[in-house]
């Protein structure tokens, strides 16, 4: 089975990350670019199909700037076998739609049964390269994938994609395709010494819109059908921040003060008879729909 | 603006999308039109009315009976190019952001996601405001000359509007009997959630038990109170540790992040590394002996009182309600669907 991965480097959201002058910062003593989470997820996928069919290759594909070698060379680490950077000053200011068109030209060129990518990056949140990919390869898609099992028909994959409430949708899925893959697929492995050893010596081949035979018009901000106009600092959702408590740690009280605080609610108080509290919290739950009427 | 509703009924955010979409559609002084695959009560459809809908539009198919994404962004994307609005709207659900994206691809149009906000231009287009990095900044964007320009909403961002009573819409049924390319995906099966055996993370409801419960035994009231409630169970490190529970159900800074709908602490202090893993829950009780425990500043009904004493008559009273109404919950469907199988 020959698999194509589309992976974004992108900054580890965990991360110190700051707005100044309608920019976005990647701060700290080394600013930490990591493959996107759930793209990792989608390459331990492809490396597990491959291993299970015993044959094939995976292609690991990215669309940035030389910077994101580093994280093609990760990828191959973990077990891809050939990587792609696809790089241009043209493709700078690509939205989704501009990003998928040059991935699905690309991927035009490979042999392929399935591609695969993250449900969506962490940077842009967005979570639409796959449905622009799979429509413009004019191939089946399924978003939201938590389960990938291979059926007797070899051109067949039978799949859970996540639904609300903890429920999955199994569906049976003809190859070609595109698969966006959600968080809980799998639990990627580490890279092993052998493979970081064979990632440093491989060769990335780059390819720039010329070769790929696209027009500078159609990508980046030109062929682009959203814009982003402004970036500004989130807006503060908490009303009242509590100092942390001193007796944490000082990673905890990082991660307290990093995750927003506590927003300070006015609660109601019931007191009194256990009876009475609870049916007034019954009354409460009913109005909230929790319970019904 | 397209409208989720299941077996008649609107889907959850129905009625904040569609105040939202009125505050646009005043600012461009346009028509608002809600579209929904299938059949809505003249009562549904009235809500959808008096919160801004000038136009309601149910559709008809007989693909509809196939819950497929395939064909549903099919038939939506041949409405839409028939009725060329210049924007379309929807929820960010599962449901919702997976045909806005199959929608806007096939409309070879752009789309924003997951948006918190959206606004008019002075030029009057469409400028979307959704958070980027993890929450960490806000990109406001704005459309190419594509239409539809099109965004959908997360459900937590927006608020319902104030209703009209007296706002009315003209209903139309559309019987579309468009040829539709067959699907090439098939749902061979549909696994509902178990509150009792699915992450947290995906639960709508949390119940969680901390040090108050004071044994493994007593823990047990937690378990119940979820069971009523079709809801997950959740605990402290403190529980854990004890072996009250597994560890997999740990909330907090060195457990699990939870962010349900509804989360009720029993015996919970609120010590941060708890506190951190469930503050952002929309609704929060907490039932705690200690007037003074920190729990209480992030909850929106606090109960003071000994949490062995309030739980078994909040389980007791709530089964009561449970079974007054006809609805079963979730807990008893699945009960009913892994009965049927053995």
């Amino acid at each position: 089975m020959n698999v194509v991965v589309c992976i974004k480097q992108v900054a580890d959201v965990e991360g110190r990350i700051v707005v100044e002058r309608g920019q976005v910062l990647i701060q700290g003593l080394i600013p930490s670019y990591v493959i996107n989470p759930l793209d990792l997820l989608a390459i331990e996928a492809a490396i597990r199909l491959k291993e299970g069919y015993g044959e094939g290759r995976v292609t690991l594909v990215s669309m940035g700037d030389a910077s994101a070698e580093e994280a093609l060379r990760r990828g191959i680490a973990l077990g891809a076998d050939d990587a792609l950077l696809l790089s241009d000053p043209a493709f700078e200011g690509s939205d989704s739609y501009a990003t998928a068109l040059v991935l699905a030209r690309t991927i035009s060129t490979i042999p392929y049964h399935l591609v695969l990518c993250g449900q969506r990056a962490d940077d842009t949140q967005a979570g639409q390269v796959g449905a622009y990919l799979a429509e413009i390869l004019g191939i089946p898609l399924v978003q939201g994938v938590v389960k990938i099992e291979t059926t007797p028909d070899p051109n067949k994959l039978r799949l859970q994609r996540k639904l609300e409430r903890g429920a999955r949708q199994v569906v049976e899925c003809p190859l070609p395709a595109v698969l966006t893959v959600g968080a809980g697929l799998n639990t990627p492995r580490h890279a092993t010494i052998k493979g970081v050893l064979k990632a440093r010596r491989q060769e990335i081949p780059h390819r720039d819109a010329r070769v790929l035979g696209i027009s500078t018009e159609e990508v980046g901000v030109s062929g682009s059908k959203v814009r982003i106009s402004h970036i500004s600092p989130p807006k503060p959702k908490m009303k009242g921040l509590f100092v942390p408590d001193s007796r944490l740690s000082p990673v905890d009280k990082l991660k307290a003060i990093m995750g927003g605080g506590l927003v300070q609610k006015k609660s109601n108080y019931l007191e009194g008879d256990p009876k009475e509290v609870a049916s007034q919290l019954i009354r409460f739950l009913k109005q909230q729909k929790f319970v019904p009427d | 603006m397209l409208i989720e509703q299941q077996a008649g009924v609107l889907g959850d955010g129905a009625l904040e999308l569609v105040s939202e979409g009125r505050k646009i559609a005043d600012k461009l002084d346009e028509e608002l039109t809600a579209i929904t695959l299938g059949d809505l009560s003249t009562e549904q459809a009235g809500l959808l009315a008096r919160y801004g809908a000038s136009r309601i539009l149910t559709i008809d198919h007989p693909a509809l009976s196939e819950q497929s994404a395939e064909l549903y962004s099919q038939l939506l994307s041949d409405i839409i190019r028939r009725h060329s609005p210049d924007i379309v709207l929807a929820i960010h659900s599962t449901a919702g952001a997976d045909l806005a994206s199959r929608i806007a691809a096939r409309l070879n149009t752009g789309l924003v996601s997951g948006c918190d906000r959206v606004e008019v231009s002075p030029e009057k287009f469409l400028v979307a405001v959704k958070p980027i990095y993890g929450g960490k900044a806000a990109a406001t964007c704005s459309f190419s000359a594509a239409r539809p320009q099109m965004a959908t909403l997360n459900l937590d961002a927006i608020d319902l509007g104030t209703p009209d009573p007296n706002a009315t819409a003209e209903v139309a049924s559309l019987k579309v009997s468009l040829e539709l390319e067959p699907p090439q995906t098939q749902t061979v099966d549909f696994i509902p959630g178990d509150p009792r055996s699915m992450d947290l993370s995906e639960a709508e409801v949390v119940v969680a038990g901390g040090r108050g419960l004071g044994s493994r035994a007593n823990f047990k009231l937690v378990h119940e109170l979820a069971d009523v409630l079709g809801g997950s169970v959740g605990a402290t490190r403190m529980a854990v540790d004890e072996e009250w529970i597994e560890r997999e159900r740990q909330i907090g800074l060195t457990g699990k992040t939870v962010r349900p709908k509804l989360f009720i602490a029993c015996g919970i202090s609120g010590a941060i590394q708890h506190t951190m893993g469930m503050k952002d829950s929309k609704v929060i009780v907490a039932i705690n002996t200690d007037r003074n425990a920190s729990i209480f500043k992030i909850a929106d009904v606090g109960i003071v009182g000994d949490v062995l004493k309030v739980l078994p008559e909040l389980i007791a009273q709530l089964r009561e309600v449970m079974q007054q109404t006809t609805r079963p919950s979730l807990n008893q469907v699945v009960d009913a669907v892994s009965d049927s199988q053995r």
